[in-house]
């Protein structure tokens, strides 16, 4: 089944800023694969601190939801670093680069992933993957995914995709 | 009551009727009591020819883009928003009623079979709602409201501590067979309330998420909820 460019009109309103900074879908919803695990590289997959069984976290890291933790988890994860506090999200040639977003509570509730061209591809939730001009697009007051609070980068030789780790 | 193909009137061109059959679904089946539901198919040349008709092309154009089934969970149980906003999608050229459970499709509407497909499966859900049990309504309307208010959200705490969410969870037992019939399809994050319902987790913590979720439906299976 072909794929529409443009989510349903419910779905778009929950993200005022998308449609007029400019975006096209990637893909059909998905339950099997969050925003976090998907800006990690992970072809599947649900990453979140706070589940029961069926759900990732790594076992060590501290099951909380702000900045810091995240760091700490696509360092553990993916080989990310976190960017200079300067960097706001320029493409690079050879390097891959993730924005965290938080909400009013400094709580992170999304992460979109670069694109070659310097676009941004998000993961909507469960629903459609975007493909969206500006990091504004999927930002904003709640339900949007409210502001951007850090870049992580590594090198795009560096990138091994490999499954979660998996408890003994 | 038979159905009557007489009954589709394009009035401008040959064009040919596809025999519902043919797309492995039967329109008739779906409304019994109604005089027709008729679904006119076209080849896809026909289609595109009709597209750049002034007469037809705008409507067509507006009918392929939409999602006639999202359309429908759009307006929920809202049934004369629904079918006013279906008519005007389709166009004047489409007369759709509903008169209690009987929806009538029927007319000169021309349709690609693909979007013949979701209409008639969107009726076919609009009929099942319209036959559900007060607690399947109760679970429909809350669980719509939770696809639609949590949908975007990626971390799972917060989904589940959604308020309809939590109503799902209050009804107990009595929601077990919803539940696993959203899980079945492909909705994943009923396996919380599962756990909750149930006090227990069939799932293992070293589960990933297919893990959990084929642990759950084995578990329904065996326990007579699917």
């Amino acid at each position: 089944m072909a794929i529409s460019r443009r989510l349903p009109q419910l779905r778009e309103n929950a993200f005022p800023d998308l449609y007029r900074t400019g975006y096209e879908v990637t893909s059909q919803e998905d339950d099997y694969q969050n925003c976090i695990a998907f800006a990690a590289g992970r072809p599947n997959g649900v990453w979140t601190p706070y589940a029961g069984n069926g759900y990732y976290w790594p076992r060590g890291l501290p099951r909380k939801t702000d900045v810091e933790t995240f760091v700490k988890l696509y360092k553990l994860e993916a080989g990310y670093d976190p960017c200079d506090p300067s960097d706001e999200g320029e493409y690079e040639e050879g390097v891959e680069k993730v924005a965290l977003y938080v909400d009013a509570n400094n709580e992170v509730t999304h992460a979109a992933k670069q694109n070659k061209d310097g676009t941004w591809t998000s993961k909507l939730g469960d629903w459609e993957d975007v493909r969206h001009n500006s990091l504004e697009g999927v930002g904003g007051d709640a339900p949007a995914y409210g502001k951007v609070a850090k870049f992580l980068r590594r090198d795009q030789q560096r990138v091994r995709i490999e499954e979660p780790m998996k408890l003994p | 009551m038979t159905m009557s193909t007489a009954s589709v009137k394009s009035g401008w061109r040959d064009w040919r009727v596809v025999d519902v059959d043919n797309a492995r679904w039967k329109s008739h089946d779906l409304f019994p009591q109604a005089a027709c539901v008729d679904i006119q198919t076209i080849e896809p040349s026909e289609f595109e020819e009709a597209q750049r008709s002034p007469r037809t092309g705008s409507s067509l154009s507006a009918l392929q883009g939409c999602d006639v089934s999202y359309l429908w969970r759009s307006y929920s149980h809202e049934w004369k928003g629904f079918l006013k906003h279906f008519k005007d999608v389709i166009s004047t050229d489409c007369d759709v009623h509903f008169n209690n459970i009987v929806v009538r499709y029927s007319g000169c509407a021309l349709l690609d079979a693909e979007l013949s497909r979701r209409i008639v499966s969107t009726l076919r859900e609009v009929k099942s709602i319209m036959e559900e049990t007060p607690n399947a309504r109760k679970f429909r309307r809350l669980a719509d409201q939770w696809y639609n208010e949590t949908g975007m959200l990626s971390m799972i705490h917060k989904k589940v501590m959604h308020p309809a969410y939590q109503r799902i969870i209050g009804m107990g037992k009595e929601a077990l067979p919803f539940i696993f019939q959203e899980l079945n399809k492909k909705h994943v994050h009923w396996i919380w309330a599962l756990s909750a319902i149930l006090d227990d987790d069939v799932a293992k913590p070293e589960d990933t998420l297919e893990e959990a979720v084929a642990a759950w439906l084995k578990w329904g299976k065996d326990n007579g909820y699917i």
